[in-house]
């Protein structure tokens, strides 16, 4: 059977439509061509043409035009819409009428340079044309280095690199930033939250260089689809952009399915495996020859699935090369092999992690599992993106686990279909990450007096606050370097402080690896002694966490739980920046110091989450200064309610909205936290608490509290939506937490503060 | 709502200090210069040195001249070494060698705003000389400076000076001896002369840093000492090196004999090589002076050479098996005396298998002496069948 023949013998098959909650057809779509544009150099539509290139897409032709007449701009568009050419072809251009000119290209990842890269060098060979291209980042030969300096027309790197190893030392690379004509950042939607804010910095810093080199280059930026893609150009670069968001590329009739794996066990609220229904799903496309992606959450879901799908498809001799999993840890020559094979169709399915949800070329497939939601509808509309390339009918089934984010998807299509995709929030003002990288600009660059680094910041107070620290000096209106130190080396993109932890693997003791690195306010929770640490997609058990050395050992293990450290948080208010009154109290913002104390910690089943024990944990208390915003609720909205029911009812909504926030911020559920008091010692009232997880925020909770109470609406959506009686993991939390009358009493509450 | 600085030291929880740098005076020059003239004869003879005998040191060097007037000497004191563009030289001392003798100039920027000054001051010293001589200059000093200068705006390529990097030229002579070759090390095993209380170089930045903030010039007084010295030493020890290589047989330690015989190897002069070899065949590292010895003679194909010297190996018992092969080799492939050939892979055979229990078993070249032996022999059926049919 081909697709459509499936398709429509599933809609006829009761068994497997009772468990569809929704099911959306989204029409195809024509192209819409143009012309190459008369200004393009006349050696590139040959070489296009023989690729079988005549015309090009509407956005395509746009992005062309934009950038001749010198403006910023950003491309929005879905996965296989030629977004490349959007920028190579104006980069390329102006290179072979301008020699000298230079461009700069950032990807978030080593992988994904070398993989859209590879495209420009085909064009470039094909041309015969003298265009130097090379990827400098820390793989690059340091013989070859000099070469890339001196005579690279495109560099091709990453932030990390541009940061510690571009600016730092500027002086070496004159050609280029004399000579910038244009910054390429594609997938501009992977830098948000902490990483994000950082790009911000080093793009800052970047254009503080070109100004002292006399350049000034524009930017072209890239982006998959996400609620504010201009907004979140402008703020990392610092200017206006002109945003292309209308693709011109074509596309086929798409549908997403929404499956809800069937209930067990109403009372407990326990419904049928989302792994076995994703296999049996994947299976039945697997046996139709459909070309399919299946994502899994963890390494271990796509093992898991990996292997039943092979035993599956295997020959009599036992061959079962035409399913493949695809992970992070899987070596870089395996991962190119499996691309490949899935570009030339002789894998016909692949068990993926997010790993290929960023532009990967893998070709076209047929047909996208989800096991369980991927957390935000931008990640969701980039998986479904691999199936369906081109202009064929293409099927997104995303089958639900019981998390109560899961079911609040597939129970509420609306939101997921009506609603925009998620902001991206970036917070290039964190003071942490300004104090950070206002240091190395000045060690790249000394700052003049009056000189503002960023809009709206006080560059001065900064300098003065880091001449007293001894680290700049000032004499005669300028600010100098003064320390032997190197401040980009101690400076990590990817998260905000600087005193990160080591995780060093000791499974083999005769060959000790270093995996990665945590900030220190994370380690107490993911790190501590005995915990499961997933890295990679492995499971990793701490030994030991040496907390003054800042080393954690682990080992590698396979285990079906995984643990949650119990956590003593105290919230002390600093200063309120922003309030305003409800009907039955007050909403706030303001800085907090956030004081944690690990005790013991917890281990849980993976997938029912039950509890399977528990153990101490001793480790100093940690203290963080962040931004919050909270709810105080005075009498008029906790009137008539027990102590005892509003403590149930308070954690079940913290529960709740533990789930619902990284809904509407596209963060990961990990960079805020909710807590709740029901006597808070600052407001006095029982309060509700979301701050940023990030040292000096990040952002997150301003916008919490510019949302106001509109989120109590989908909070009381999600608790009254879930089947279960009494509160269940999928909504306000297990009944043995909240209560038998928790999740009646949240529902009351957020009822309440919904009607505000 | 708080200050800004309020916040800033809220974060990052350390109390600004309210200590004020105190006011300095104004200086009247552009920056600071101090002159010292040390005397010719204290410099071991540099006023002799000729292009011959750097290039004899310096097989790299790039240099079509060497007038010992035209020479700048140049060491640096900087803020750290992590050469980003954040590292400064605040000291420059240089040194160029006129009627008075050696001259030595210390630059320093008293603040970070004479760093322009003193730059063009060193730009201009560097178009009247055309030859740099430093100690590690080539990958430190110079790089840093250029970027100074591009710091500055000044675009000069100092990098692309000719250059004596003593650093190398000395490592090849008395690496093997000293291990260690930093400039006190060779001052004090080379030049004979100790420092007495020398500012350890991990300590100088800190000091300009607090000078800079308390303008007690005192600070920089062992900084410039010690810089002084280290330019002084550039110049006495091009004097010595050169020296050493126009007559390598006056060299007492075989160690430095037998660097100086690899570099002249390495530099094409064959005969001087040779000749500090044969010396070096009545010392210690004898095994290694014939080896070099012999490939040099087979390298130029002067076979009876070479075969007297792995013969004179194969007598003293020197260099393993290799003097075995290479006769074998010889024997097979220039004088095509098979049975000769077998004779030697035999005896590298023996050898081979006798060193076995005390060098730990080299199974690899055993096996490729094996196969060497089996073709030979092959070689000798095919040619006794000739012989005979014949």
């Amino acid at each position: 059977m081909n697709l459509e023949q499936l398709l429509g013998r599933l809609k006829g098959t009761p068994s497997f439509m009772e468990n569809v909650t929704h099911w959306e057809t989204i029409p195809a779509r024509d192209a819409v061509y143009e012309d190459f544009p008369a200004s393009l150099d006349a050696r590139i539509p040959p070489v296009l043409a023989a690729r079988g290139v005549y015309r090009l897409y509407s956005h395509q032709r746009r992005a062309f035009d934009l950038a001749q007449e010198r403006k910023d701009i950003c491309v929005v568009t879905p996965t296989a819409s030629g977004k490349t050419m959007c920028y190579n072809l104006p980069v390329l251009s102006t290179i072979l009428r301008e020699p000298d000119a230079r461009a700069l290209y950032l990807f978030p990842t080593k992988a994904l340079s070398a993989d859209q890269v590879s495209e420009l060098y085909e064009l470039i060979e094909a041309m015969g044309v003298d265009v130097k291209t090379y990827t400098y980042d820390g793989d690059t030969p340091a013989a070859a280095r000099r070469q890339v300096r001196q005579a690279g027309h495109i560099v091709v790197t990453n932030p990390d690199m541009l940061h510690s190893g571009i600016l730092p030392h500027h002086t070496k690379w004159v050609k280029l930033f004399e000579n910038l004509r244009y910054i390429v950042i594609d997938e501009i939607h992977a830098y948000r939250g902490v990483f994000g804010s950082n790009l911000s910095n080093v793009i800052r810093r970047l254009l503080r260089l070109c100004r002292f080199y006399g350049s000034n280059p524009q930017f072209i930026c890239c982006s998959a689809t996400i609620a504010n893609p201009g907004e979140l150009a402008q703020t990392l670069i610092g200017r206006p952009v002109e945003l292309i968001d209308q693709s011109g590329a074509a596309s086929g009739e798409k549908h997403v399915v929404f499956y809800n794996p069937p209930v067990v066990n109403r009372q407990l609220g326990v419904r049928k495996s989302v792994l076995q229904e994703t296999l049996r799903i994947a299976a039945m496309l697997v046996d139709n020859d459909i070309s399919t992606i299946v994502f899994g959450k963890s390494r271990l879901t796509v093992e898991v699935l990996t292997r039943h799908l092979k035993e599956r498809v295997k020959d009599p001799l036992g061959n079962a090369g035409r399913v493949r999993g695809y992970r992070g840890g899987y070596l870089p020559t395996l991962r190119r092999e499996i691309e490949q094979g899935l570009r030339r169709g002789d894998i016909r399915a692949v068990v993926s992690t997010n790993a290929l949800e960023l532009g990967i070329d893998i070709g076209q497939l047929d047909a996208c599992v989800m096991c369980g939601y991927p957390g935000s509808i931008a990640s969701t509309w980039q998986e479904a993106g691999r199936a369906g390339r081109r202009k064929n009918t293409s099927l997104t089934v995303v089958v639900a686990s019981s998390s109560a984010l899961d079911q609040y998807i597939v129970t509420h299509p609306d939101y997921f279909f009506g609603q925009s995709p998620e902001n991206a929030l970036v917070h290039p003002d964190n003071l942490y990450v300004l104090l950070n990288h206002v240091k190395c600009a000045a060690y790249e660059l000394p700052f003049e007096e009056g000189e503002s680094y960023a809009p709206g910041v006080s560059t001065q107070e900064l300098l003065e606050y880091l001449c007293e620290e001894r680290i700049l000096h000032l004499t005669n209106g300028r600010y100098y370097w003064m320390a032997e130190e190197f401040p980009a080396a101690d400076l990590s993109l990817r998260s905000v402080t600087s005193e990160n932890f080591l995780i060093i693997d000791i499974t083999n003791a005769a060959h000790r690896v270093v995996i990665g690195e945590m900030d220190r306010y994370t380690v107490p929770m993911l790190l501590h002694e005995h915990a499961i640490y997933m890295h990679e997609g492995q499971q990793y058990q701490v030994e030991k966490l040496d907390f003054t050395e800042k080393k954690a050992y682990v080992r590698s293990v396979d285990v079906d739980y995984y643990t949650d450290a119990d956590l003593n948080t105290s919230i002390k208010v600093i200063d309120v920046l922003k309030d305003q009154p409800l009907g039955g109290g007050t909403l706030a913002y303001g800085e907090v110091v956030v004081t944690w104390l690990v005790t013991m910690f917890k281990k849980f089943k993976l997938d029912t989450q039950e509890t399977l024990g528990f153990g101490p944990v001793d480790l100093p208390e940690l203290e963080m200064p962040t931004n919050a915003c909270w709810w105080a609720l005075d009498d008029g909205m906790t009137g008539g309610l027990s102590m005892d029911d509003l403590q149930g009812g308070m954690l079940g909504i913290a529960n709740a909205l533990r789930q619902i926030i990284p809904l509407y911020l596209m963060c990961s559920p990990g960079d805020i936290c909710v807590q709740y008091r029901v006597r808070d010692p600052f407001t006095r009232l029982p309060t509700i608490i979301v701050f940023d997880n990030y040292a000096g925020g990040i952002g997150l909770s301003e916008r919490v509290y510019g949302m106001r109470n509109l989120i109590f609406g989908d909070v009381h959506a999600l608790i009254k939506g879930c089947a279960c009686e009494a509160g269940c993991p999928s909504c306000v939390g297990p009944v043995a937490e909240v209560g038998e009358r928790g999740k009646q009493t949240a529902l009351l509450l957020t009822q309440r503060l919904m009607a505000l | 709502m708080r200050s800004l600085r309020e916040r800033l030291a809220a974060v990052t929880s350390t109390k600004p200090s309210a200590a004020q740098a105190p006011p300095r005076p104004e200086p009247k020059e552009p920056f600071f210069c101090r002159e010292h003239v040390v005397p010719l004869r204290e410099l071991c003879g540099i006023e002799r040195t000729t292009l011959d005998q750097v290039r004899a040191c310096d097989p790299l060097f790039a240099g079509g001249s060497w007038d010992v007037r035209r020479l700048l000497f140049l060491d640096t004191e900087t803020t750290g070494l992590s050469g980003g563009a954040g590292t400064l030289a605040f000291e420059i001392g240089v040194g160029f060698i006129d009627e008075r003798g050696m001259v030595i100039r210390q630059y320093v920027m008293r603040d970070y705003d004479e760093e322009a000054a003193m730059l063009s001051e060193i730009a201009r010293l560097f178009h009247r000389f055309d030859t740099v001589v430093s100690f590690n200059g080539k990958a430190f000093d110079l790089p840093l400076i250029e970027s100074r200068m591009v710091m500055n705006r000044i675009r000069l390529r100092v990098t692309a000076y000719p250059h004596l990097d003593l650093l190398h030229a000395a490592r090849r002579v008395y690496k093997l001896r000293l291990r260690r070759c930093n400039l006190a090390s060779l001052e004090e095993a080379v030049l004979g002369q100790g420092r007495d209380d020398d500012l350890p170089g991990a300590q100088v930045p800190q000091r300009y840093f607090d000078y800079v903030k308390t303008r007690e010039f005192a600070l920089l007084e062992d900084v410039l000492r010690h810089n002084l010295q280290d330019v002084k030493s550039l110049a006495m020890l091009t004097g010595h090196l050169c020296a050493v290589f126009s007559r390598p047989q006056a060299l007492t330690h075989a160690e430095d004999l037998y660097g100086v015989g690899r570099t002249l190897m390495r530099g094409g002069r064959t005969e001087q090589a040779r000749a500090c070899f044969k010396i070096l065949g009545r010392s210690s590292l004898s095994p290694q002076a014939h080896m070099h010895l012999a490939a040099s003679y087979k390298k130029e194909r002067e076979w009876a050479e070479a075969v007297d010297a792995y013969q004179t190996m194969i007598a003293r018992g020197e260099g393993g098996t290799w003097p075995y092969i290479e006769l074998a080799k010889y024997y097979e492939h220039i004088a095509r005396d098979i049975p000769r050939a077998l004779r030697y892979a035999n005896g590298a055979l023996a050898l081979s298998l006798n060193m076995m229990p005390l060098a730990g078993a080299d199974e690899k070249e055993t096996a490729l002496i094996r196969r060497r032996i089996e073709r030979l022999r092959r070689k000798q059926q095919n040619m006794s069948r000739e012989e005979w049919q014949s």
